[in-house]
C-alpha cells in the first residue's frame, strides 16, 4: 500500500500522487486494490450538436438570403417558426421517450396548438380544427392503445392518457354543434373513436381508471 | 397484470426530494460494504431477490399527481451489476419511471444506491444489511444453518411503511423558529460531468473515541470541532465575518420509538463564528459541545416534526398544484442551500450477527451533494469518515484527514479522485 509522508495516510489503489495534497507517495502500489472503478467521460451528443448547427445555419441564410432580397416580404419569419415548432415537438419526444403513452399526449397536445397558431396567422382558413387537431387525436389513441399491447404495458401506466385523450376527442362533438367546424367528418370520426374508447376503458377497466384518478388526484 | 397497483403517499421529509432534485445534486445516497472476498454477480442477485420481499416499498417507481408525488408499485425488476459508472448518478426521472435504488458491485464492494425519498439512511441501512447477511448466506451456506434471513429487525410491514412524522405529529407543540443566518460558503471549481468527488478514510477506531473521551465528548461533537477547525484553516480572515454552519441530520427513531423503514429524521445546525465564539480547536469544541447539548432534546426534536408537518397539513399548500409546489420548493432549497457551509450525517454503530461478520472489512457511506459533506459510520474497530464534495479543490479533505492523523489515527485514503483517469 503507498503512503504519504505528508498528510501522514495510507492510500489504496496504484495512484501516482496523494489525492489530498498531491504530493509524491512512497510504497508498492496494488491496482487491483483500487476501491473505484475508472470512469470515462461520457460522450457528447455530437448528432444533437449537427442537427442544432444545421437548423441555426439553415434559418441564418434564409435571414440573410431575405434582408439582401427583400421581394416577396418576410418570408424567412415562416422558415424560423418552422424550424421552431420542429424542435419544440422533436425536444419533447427526447425528454418523454421513457414514458411512451404520456409522450403521445404531449405530441397531440403540441402539435394542435402549434397547428392552430400556423393556421391562425396564416389566412386563418379552418384547416386546423378541420383536419390536423381530429385526426391527430383519433391516431393517438390508436397508437397509444397499439403501445400498450406491443410493450405489454401495465393498464396504469396509461390509462390516465388515453382517458385524457378521448375527453379532448369528445370536445368535437360540442364543436361540431356550434359549427365550429367546416368539414364534419375528422370530427365526427374522431368524437365516435373516442366515445368508442372511452366506454371501454370505463366499462372494462373502471375499476383501475377510478384507482388511478384516485391516486393522481390524492391531498 | 391486471391487479389494482397498490400506491403510497410520500411521508414527511420525503416530500422536498423529488422537487429539488437536479443533475448536480442528485439525492443519491450510497450505503457501501467491503467484504474479505470478491463478489459474485450471481450470488448477489439470488441475494437481492431474496431480500426484496421483506422491504415492499422498494419495489416502486415515484410519480406525479396533480397535488403530490406518490409511489406506486412496480413490476420492473432489479438487477445487480459491476459498477461502472460515476457514483451517485440519478435515479429518479419523471419522464421514465425507474426503481428508486441499485445494487452494484465492484471488486470486494457491495454497493446500495437509493433514492433519498425513498428512505433515509437508518431505512437503507437496514436494506443493506439485509442483503449482505443474505448475499453471505448464499455463497457460504455452511456458515449460515439458520437460512439467509436476517431476524434482528422486528418490525411487521406496516411499522416499515408508516410515516412516523404524522404519528409524533401535535399540532400544540410548535418550537420558536431560530433566526437564519447567511452561512460562509465554500466555492470554487467543480468537478466535470457533475461528479461527485469521495474521499474514504477507514481507521481504527480506538485513538479518536479515545481523544474525544479525553474531553468529555461525543464522537459526533469532536469530529464536527475537527471538520470546523479545518474548515477555518481554508478560509481567509475577511470570510470569516460569516459563520460556519454545520448541517446535522438527526436520526428521529432515537428519540421517538419508530420502525419505520421510510425517512424519519430532522435536521439540527451547529454554527460557529470564530469572531464570537473563539477559534481555537478548545473554544470550538466547547461551544460545539453546548450547541449539540442544546438542541438534541426530545422537545427541540418534536417541535422540528411539527414544524415540517404543520407546513404539509396545511390545507392551502395542499390545494397548490403539483408543478407549483415544485418551483416554491425549489426556491426554498435554493434559499435552504445559503445557510450552511457543510454538513456531517452519523449514521453511527452498525452491526452484523455472528457468522456474517469475519467476511466483512467495513461499511461506508457517502452521497451526491452541492456542499461537501461527511459521512460517519463505524463497523466493529473500524471507523469510517468519507467526505463527499463537488469541488475540485482537496484543501478540506487534506487538512481533515491531517488533523486526523496528526492525533494518531492510523488512516487508510480510498477514492474516485485519482489520477489514473476517470475525473
Amino acid at each position: 500500500m503507498r503512503y504519504c509522508k505528508h498528510c501522514g495516510v495510507h492510500l489504496r489503489g496504484a495512484a501516482q500522487k496523494c489525492p489530498l495534497c498531491q504530493g509524491p507517495l512512497v510504497g508498492e502500489g496494488n491496482p487491483k486494490d483500487a476501491a473505484f472503478p475508472v470512469v470515462p467521460e461520457k460522450p457528447s451528443r455530437r448528432l444533437l450538436a449537427w442537427a442544432a448547427f444545421i437548423s441555426i445555419a439553415a434559418a441564418a441564410i434564409c435571414v440573410t438570403i431575405n434582408l439582401i432580397l427583400p421581394v416577396g416580404g418576410w418570408w424567412s419569419f415562416f422558415v424560423l417558426a418552422g424550424i421552431a415548432s420542429l424542435w419544440i415537438s422533436l425536444i419533447l419526444i427526447i425528454k418523454k421517450r421513457g414514458n411512451i403513452p404520456k409522450g403521445i399526449l404531449w405530441q397531440v397536445a403540441v402539435i394542435s396548438l402549434l397547428a392552430w397558431l400556423w393556421d391562425f396567422f396564416t389566412g386563418h382558413r379552418g384547416w386546423a380544427l378541420d383536419y390536423v387537431i381530429p385526426i391527430l387525436c383519433s391516431c393517438a389513441l390508436v397508437a397509444m392503445a397499439v403501445v400498450a399491447r406491443i410493450r405489454r404495458l401495465h393498464i396504469h401506466d396509461y390509462i390516465l392518457y388515453l382517458i385524457m385523450d378521448s375527453i379532448l376527442g369528445m370536445v368535437f362533438f360540442v364543436l361540431l354543434l356550434v359549427d365550429a367546424v367546416n368539414v364534419p367528418i375528422p370530427s365526427a370520426i374522431c368524437f365516435g373513436t373516442s366515445v368508442l374508447f372511452f366506454a371501454a376503458l370505463l366499462f372494462f377497466e373502471g375499476k383501475a381508471l377510478f384507482a388511478e384518478i384516485q391516486r393522481r388526484l390524492h391531498v | 397484470m391486471k391487479e389494482t397497483k397498490s400506491w403510497n403517499k410520500l411521508d414527511n421529509a420525503a416530500k422536498i426530494f423529488p422537487p429539488t432534485t437536479s443533475k448536480r445534486d442528485t439525492k443519491v445516497f450510497r450505503f457501501m460494504c467491503e467484504l474479505t472476498q470478491p463478489v459474485d454477480r450471481d450470488s448477489l442477485q439470488t441475494a437481492l431477490a431474496r431480500t426484496l420481499p421483506d422491504f415492499p416499498l422498494y419495489r416502486s417507481v415515484l410519480k406525479q399527481g396533480l397535488f403530490w408525488h406518490y409511489f406506486e408499485q412496480s413490476s420492473l425488476q432489479p438487477t445487480v451489476e459491476e459498477e461502472k459508472t460515476a457514483v451517485c448518478e440519478p435515479l429518479y426521472n419523471p419522464d421514465r419511471p425507474s426503481l428508486l435504488f441499485r445494487v452494484s458491485y465492484f471488486h470486494t464492494r457491495i454497493n446500495l444506491e437509493v433514492f433519498h425519498a425513498l428512505t433515509d439512511g437508518s431505512g437503507a441501512i437496514q436494506f443493506l444489511r439485509a442483503l449482505v447477511y443474505a448475499y453471505l448466506s448464499v455463497v457460504h451456506p455452511e456458515d449460515f444453518p439458520e437460512g439467509g434471513r436476517i431476524d434482528d429487525y422486528d418490525a411487521s410491514f406496516d411499522q416499515r411503511q408508516t410515516d412516523a412524522f404524522e404519528k409524533y405529529y401535535d399540532k400544540e407543540k410548535q418550537i420558536p423558529t431560530p433566526p437564519k443566518t447567511k452561512a460562509y460558503r465554500m466555492f470554487g471549481e467543480k468537478l466535470p460531468n457533475y461528479r461527485v468527488g469521495i474521499t474514504e478514510g477507514s481507521m481504527p477506531i480506538g485513538p479518536l473515541l479515545q481523544k474525544a473521551h479525553e474531553y468529555h465528548v461525543t464522537l459526533s461533537e469532536f469530529l464536527t470541532a475537527v471538520l470546523i477547525l479545518s474548515l477555518r484553516d481554508g478560509m481567509s480572515v475577511r470570510q470569516q465575518k460569516k459563520p460556519v454552519v454545520v448541517t446535522v441530520p438527526v436520526d428521529l427513531r432515537r428519540f421517538f420509538p419508530a420502525q419505520t423503514a421510510r425517512n424519519f429524521f430532522g435536521v439540527i445546525q451547529i454554527s460557529h463564528h470564530f469572531r464570537h465564539d473563539g477559534s481555537e480547536f478548545e473554544d470550538i469544541l466547547k461551544h460545539v459541545h453546548r450547541s449539540f447539548a442544546q438542541q438534541l432534546t426530545r422537545e427541540n426534536m418534536l417541535g422540528i416534526i411539527n414544524k415540517y408537518a404543520k407546513l404539509e397539513n396545511n390545507p392551502f399548500v395542499k390545494a397548490v398544484p403539483l408543478a407549483l409546489k415544485t418551483l416554491l420548493l425549489k426556491i426554498a432549497g435554493w434559499h435552504a442551500d445559503r445557510q450552511d457551509t457543510v454538513a456531517l450525517s452519523n449514521i453511527g454503530k452498525i452491526s452484523m450477527p455472528e457468522p456474517a461478520r469475519e467476511y466483512i472489512r467495513f461499511f461506508d457511506v457517502f452521497l451526491s451533494t452541492k456542499r461537501p459533506q461527511l459521512c460517519v459510520c463505524s463497523f466493529g474497530d473500524t471507523l469510517t469518515l468519507s467526505v463527499s464534495s463537488p469541488f475540485k479543490s482537496t484543501d478540506l479533505q487534506r487538512l481533515f484527514f491531517r488533523h486526523l492523523s496528526a492525533i494518531g489515527a492510523e488512516v487508510q485514503i480510498a477514492t474516485n479522485l485519482d489520477d489514473q483517469g476517470g475525473i
